[in-house]
C-alpha cells in the first residue's frame, strides 16, 4: 500500500497523522482547563458543593484526554529528530530552543499541578487548590504560546540569519521572534479553537444528560456556563481568524492565494469566492458564487491594494530561484576560501533567496548549470494544492460559522433559564460535537499544507529537511503508529463512554469526601 | 554576554543535570513500574504501588522532554544525529514512553481483572525497556555511532539496531536498568507503609549489587577492548568538517588512559562506588539512608559516562573526523545564552514548586487511602 509513496512523503506523512492526532486532544485540554478553574471558583465563592462535583467530573473527563494529548506529545518532538535530521540541524539554533522554553516555562508546571490538581483535594486547602486549577490553566496556555511562537517562525521566519560556517540558521533577535505577528493571532484563534471545542464538549454531554432527564441540575449548571464561555470564545476565533488571514498577507501570499483559488491578480479590491471548483490544469474556477471587494478588505484592509494571484507569484519566484542559485554558488566558494570577499559580497547581496535556490535541488545536485526548464519547474513547485486548500478553508470557516450561531441561540435559551425544555436544542447539541474538531483540523491542514513546498516558508525545502533513511524505516514507523494509535483510541473512547454513562454520581457531594 | 567556550561548557553540565534530574524522579516511577508484576501478589498492592508515584510522574516525565528539548536547542547536530541513527530503539522507547502514560491513568478505571493485569503487564515491560534503552543509548554514544556528513551538512547514515547491542553497551544498559530498579525499590521503602517494603528492601540491595558489578565489568570492557577518540585539532568557526580526531585502543594510549581515568572521572566513579554500597549495606529502617545511595550511585554513573567521552558527546566510527564534540555541535553563542538566562530563571521556579508538590505528598500510603475515588 505504500508503493506509491517515497520516504519523504511518508515521513510528512507521519508527521501529519502523528500531529493532528495529537490535535484531537490539545483543544480539549486548552478549553476544558479554563471550564474548570471557573467552576472552582463558583464552589470556592459560594461553597455549593454541586459546583465541586462539576468540577472533579469534567476534571476525570479532562485527565483522560490530558494523559493521551502529553503521551502523543512526545512522538512530535522526537520526530524531529528520527525523521527530520536536517531539519533538526537547519533550524534547532532557533526553533529547539522554542520547545526547550516551553518545557522550562510551561509545561513542567502544567504536569506539576495536574498531579495536585487531582490528588490534592484532600491535602490542600480550598484555595490552595483553586490557585492549583487556574494554574494549570494558565500553564497550559503558556505552552500553547510558545508552540505557536515556533510554529509561526516556521511560517514567517523573523529574527535569523544564515550562518556560512555553521550552515545553518542562527538566532539574532530573539525580541522579533517572540513578537512575531503572525505568532500573536495565530495564538489567540488557536487557543480560542481550542475553549469552544471545551464548551461544545461538555455542553454535548450535558445536553445528553437533559434528554435523558439525569442529573438535571448537574447539567443545568454544566451548560451555562459552557456557552457563555463559547459565545465568548468563538467570537475570538472568528476576530482572530480573520487577524491570522490579514498577517498571512503580509508573509505568505501564496498561501493566501491558494487558499482564495485565486489563479490571476484581480484588479483591486478582490472578490470573495464563497463557491467554486477549482480546476489546476487549466488554472481557473467554475460555477463562482463570490461577494464583490471583500476578499480585498479582509486581506488588505484597504480598496487600493491588490492581491496578487497564484501564476504571478510563480512569475516572481523565478527570480527569486535565480538569485538564490547565485547565493547557493558563492557560498560554495566561500566555503573553499573563507575570505573570498567577492563571494562575501555575491553571498549577501542574494542570501535572503537561499531557501529559493535550494529548491532546485529536487531537480538536480550541480546548480553551476541549471536551464530555464528547470527553474520553472522549481518555480512551478512554489504552489501548493489549490482545491484542498480552498475546500479545507471553508470547512473551517463554516463551522465556525455555524458554532457561532449554535451559542447564540444557546446563551439566549440561557438566559431565558429553558435549556431543559428544548429538545431540539439539546439533541443539535450532540450534533455539534464534532464541529470544532473538524474546522480545528480543516484549519491546521490550511495551515501547515498551505506552507508547502516550504518546511520554513522561502528558507527550507520540504523535501531536503527530513532525514535520509530508506523507506523501509518509514514503513515500519508509520504502521506502528497507525496501528498503535488507533488502539490507543478505542481505549481512549471506552473509558469516556464509561465515564460520561457513570455519570458525575461517582463523585459524592458531602462535604469533605 | 560568556564566551562561547564558556557557554559550551556550562551546557554540557546542564545537560548532565537536566539527564541526572530525569534519572533521578523519573528513574523511581520506571523502577516502581519495572517490579510492579513481581513485587505486589494483589489488586491492593499493585495500586498501591501506583499511587506512590501517581500525583508525581507526569512532572517527572517533562524532565527528559525538557532533556531532549535541550540537546535539540543546545546540541542540534546531537539531536540529529542520535535520533536518526538509532531510529528503531528510538521507536521502540517512544513507543514505551506513550503506553506508560495511558498505562497508569487507565489501568486502575475499569474494575474488569483481565484489563488491570494486562495493563501492569505493559507498565512492567515499558518500563523496563527504557531502562535497559537509556544504557544501551549512553553506551553506544561513548563508542561512537556510524555516520557521516556531506559538504552541505547532510547527515549520512544507516540505521542501526542490532549494531547497537555490543558487549559494552549492553552492560551499560544493564547498569542503567538495575540501578533505576533499586531506586524504585528504595523509593517505595520511602513511600507505603505496607509490609511491601520488606521486600522492597531485599530487592533494592540485591540489584544494587548487580548494578555495582555491571559498573566495574563496563569499566573493564570499556578500557580493554574498544577504541577511544583524540581531538587533535578544534574546529575553527564551529565548522565541524574542520577538525581531526584521532581513534586508538584505549590501551595503547597513554592520552586516553589517562583521560578515561583522570581525577575528575575518579571522583564521579567513586561516588557511583559510594552510592551502590549505601544502598546495600543501608538498614531495614534506614529508607532514606538507601535512598540517598541509590541517588549517589545514579549520579555517579552519569557524570562517569560524560567525563569518560569529554570533549566528545558523539564520535562518529566511520568518520572519526565528523564526530560531534562540545566545541563544535553547539547552538549559536547568542542561542545558548538566551537559553541560559531562562534556565537561570525558571529552573529554582521549577525545583521550588516541584519541592513543594513533594512536600504535599510526603504522606506515606497506606491501603486505607485507596478508597479515595481519585486515587489510581
Amino acid at each position: 500500500m505504500f508503493e506509491s509513496l517515497t520516504a519523504i512523503q511518508l515521513a510528512r506523512l507521519q508527521f501529519g497523522i502523528t500531529a493532528m492526532y495529537h490535535f484531537i486532544f490539545v483543544p480539549l485540554t486548552l478549553g476544558l482547563s479554563f471550564l474548570l478553574a471557573i467552576m472552582e471558583s463558583v464552589y470556592v465563592m459560594t461553597r455549593k458543593p454541586i459546583w465541586k462535583q462539576m468540577t472533579q467530573f469534567w476534571g476525570l473527563l479532562f485527565g483522560i484526554n490530558f494523559a493521551m494529548g502529553v503521551a502523543t506529545g512526545i512522538t512530535l518532538e522526537f520526530q524531529f529528530g528520527t525523521n527530520w535530521a536536517y531539519y533538526s540541524h537547519y533550524v534547532g539554533d532557533v526553533f529547539g530552543s522554542l520547545l526547550a522554553i516551553e518545557g522550562l516555562m510551561a509545561f513542567f508546571l502544567e504536569a506539576t499541578l495536574i498531579g495536585l490538581f487531582f490528588f490534592g483535594w484532600k491535602k490542600l486547602s480550598q484555595q490552595a487548590h483553586l490557585c492549583v486549577t487556574w494554574g494549570l490553566a494558565i500553564a497550559t496556555n503558556f505552552s500553547a504560546l510558545w508552540i505557536l511562537i515556533a510554529n509561526a517562525w516556521m511560517q514567517n521566519p523573523v529574527g535569523t540569519s544564515f550562518n556560512i560556517d555553521t550552515l545553518r540558521m542562527e538566532l539574532t533577535n530573539f525580541y522579533e521572534i517572540f513578537f512575531n505577528p503572525v505568532a500573536q493571532s495565530k495564538f489567540v484563534h488557536t487557543v480560542s479553537a481550542g475553549y469552544v471545542t471545551g464548551a461544545v464538549f461538555v455542553m454535548a454531554i450535558s445536553a445528553w444528560y437533559l434528554l435523558q432527564k439525569r442529573h438535571v441540575e448537574f447539567a443545568k449548571r454544566s451548560m451555562t456556563v459552557a456557552v457563555s464561555f463559547g459565545l465568548a470564545s468563538a467570537l475570538s476565533v472568528i476576530v482572530l481568524g480573520d487577524e491570522s488571514g490579514y498577517t498571512a498577507n503580509q508573509n505568505q501570499k501564496m498561501k493566501i492565494a491558494a487558499m482564495e483559488a485565486m489563479w490571476n491578480t484581480q484588479k483591486a479590491p478582490a472578490d470573495l469566492l464563497l463557491f467554486a471548483i477549482p480546476n489546476e490544469e487549466k488554472r481557473e474556477n467554475t460555477l463562482e458564487i463570490k461577494v464583490p471587494y471583500l476578499l480585498g478588505l479582509i486581506a488588505t484592509r484597504s480598496f487600493s491594494i491588490e492581491i496578487p494571484g497564484i501564476t504571478e507569484l510563480e512569475e516572481s519566484a523565478v527570480l527569486r530561484i535565480k538569485n538564490g542559485q547565485k547565493a547557493y554558488l558563492a557560498l560554495q566558494d566561500l566555503r573553499k576560501d573563507r575570505k573570498n570577499s567577492v563571494a562575501m559580497q555575491q553571498f549577501n547581496k542574494y542570501k535572503n533567496d537561499l531557501g529559493y535556490g535550494l529548491l532546485l535541488k529536487k531537480y538536480t545536485q550541480n546548480l553551476q548549470h541549471v536551464d530555464e526548464a528547470t527553474i520553472k519547474k522549481a518555480a512551478h513547485d512554489t504552489v501548493p494544492n489549490v482545491t484542498s486548500l480552498f475546500v479545507f478553508f471553508r470547512i473551517m470557516v463554516l463551522c465556525g460559522f455555524v458554532l457561532l450561531a449554535y451559542f447564540l441561540i444557546g446563551f439566549w435559551y440561557s438566559i431565558k433559564r429553558r435549556f431543559a425544555e428544548k429538545p431540539w436544542y439539546l439533541r443539535s447539541s450532540l450534533l455539534a460535537l464534532p464541529l470544532p474538531w473538524i474546522a480545528v483540523m480543516s484549519g491546521w491542514f490550511v495551515a501547515e499544507h498551505g506552507r508547502q513546498p516550504w518546511a520554513i516558508e522561502g528558507v527550507l525545502p520540504t523535501f531536503m529537511a527530513a532525514s535520509n533513511h530508506d523507506k523501509s524505516s518509514l514503513v515500519i514507523s508509520f504502521s506502528v503508529f497507525v496501528l498503535f494509535y488507533s488502539v490507543l483510541l478505542i481505549f481512549d473512547v471506552v473509558l469516556l463512554k464509561k465515564y460520561i454513562k457513570a455519570g458525575p454520581d461517582i463523585f459524592s457531594m458531602k462535604e469533605g469526601a | 554576554m560568556p564566551s562561547l567556550e564558556m557557554l559550551q561548557l556550562i551546557w554540557w553540565i546542564l545537560l548532565g543535570v537536566l539527564l541526572t534530574g530525569f534519572a533521578l524522579t523519573d528513574g523511581f516511577d520506571l523502577g516502581v513500574a519495572s517490579l510492579l508484576t513481581t513485587l505486589a501478589k494483589t489488586d491492593e498492592e499493585r495500586r498501591l504501588m501506583i499511587n506512590t508515584i501517581a500525583p508525581v510522574w507526569e512532572s517527572n516525565q517533562v524532565w527528559l522532554i525538557l532533556g531532549a528539548g535541550a540537546i535539540f536547542a543546545a546540541w542540534p547536530l546531537v539531536y540529529a544525529v542520535a535520533f536518526s541513527t538509532m531510529y528503531l530503539a528510538m521507536l521502540l522507547l517512544l513507543v514505551c514512553l506513550i503506553v506508560r502514560p495511558i498505562g497508569l491513568k487507565f489501568r486502575s478505571k475499569m474494575p474488569n481483572q483481565k484489563w488491570r493485569n494486562g495493563w501492569d503487564w505493559a507498565l512492567c515491560v515499558t518500563s523496563i525497556i527504557p531502562s535497559l534503552l537509556f544504557g544501551v543509548a549512553v553506551g553506544n554514544a561513548i563508542l561512537g555511532l556510524p555516520f557521516t556528513f556531506d559538504d552541505q551538512l547532510v547527515l549520512l547514515t544507516k540505521n542501526v539496531f542490532f549494531e547497537l547491542l555490543n558487549p559494552f553497551a549492553l552492560v551499560a544498559g544493564l547498569v542503567s536498568l538495575t540501578m533505576l530498579i533499586a531506586h524504585g525499590a528504595a523509593y517505595l521503602r520511602l513511600k507505603v507503609d505496607h509490609p511491601i517494603v520488606e521486600r522492597a528492601h531485599g530487592t533494592q540491595k540485591f540489584f544494587s549489587f548487580l548494578g555495582l558489578i555491571g559498573f566495574v565489568a563496563a569499566g573493564l570492557l570499556l578500557n580493554n577492548t574498544c577504541s577511544g577518540f583524540t581531538l587533535e585539532s578544534v574546529s575553527p568557526f564551529q565548522n565541524i568538517l574542520a577538525k581531526v580526531v584521532g581513534v586508538q585502543l584505549i590501551e595503547e594510549s597513554a592520552e586516553l588512559t589517562q583521560r578515561f581515568f583522570n581525577s575528575s572521572t575518579k571522583i564521579s566513579a567513586l561516588v557511583a562506588f559510594f552510592g551502590f554500597i549505601l544502598s546495600m549495606v543501608s538498614g531495614k529502617r534506614k529508607a532514606v539512608v538507601g535512598f540517598l545511595g541509590t541517588s549517589l550511585s545514579i549520579i555517579g554513573v552519569i557524570a562517569t559516562a560524560g567525563l569518560a567521552a569529554f570533549p566528545f558527546i558523539l564520535p562518529s566510527t566511520i568518520a572519526p573526523n565528523h564526530s560531534l564534540t562540545v566545541w563544535d555541535a553547539s547552538s549559536s553563542r547568542l542561542t545558548l545564552f538566551i537559553m541560559l538566562i531562562a534556565v537561570g530563571f525558571f529552573l529554582p521556579f521549577i525545583l521550588g514548586y516541584v519541592t513543594w508538590t513533594y512536600r504535599v505528598f510526603r504522606k506515606k500510603l497506606t491501603l486505607k487511602d485507596l478508597s479515595d475515588p481519585q486515587m489510581y
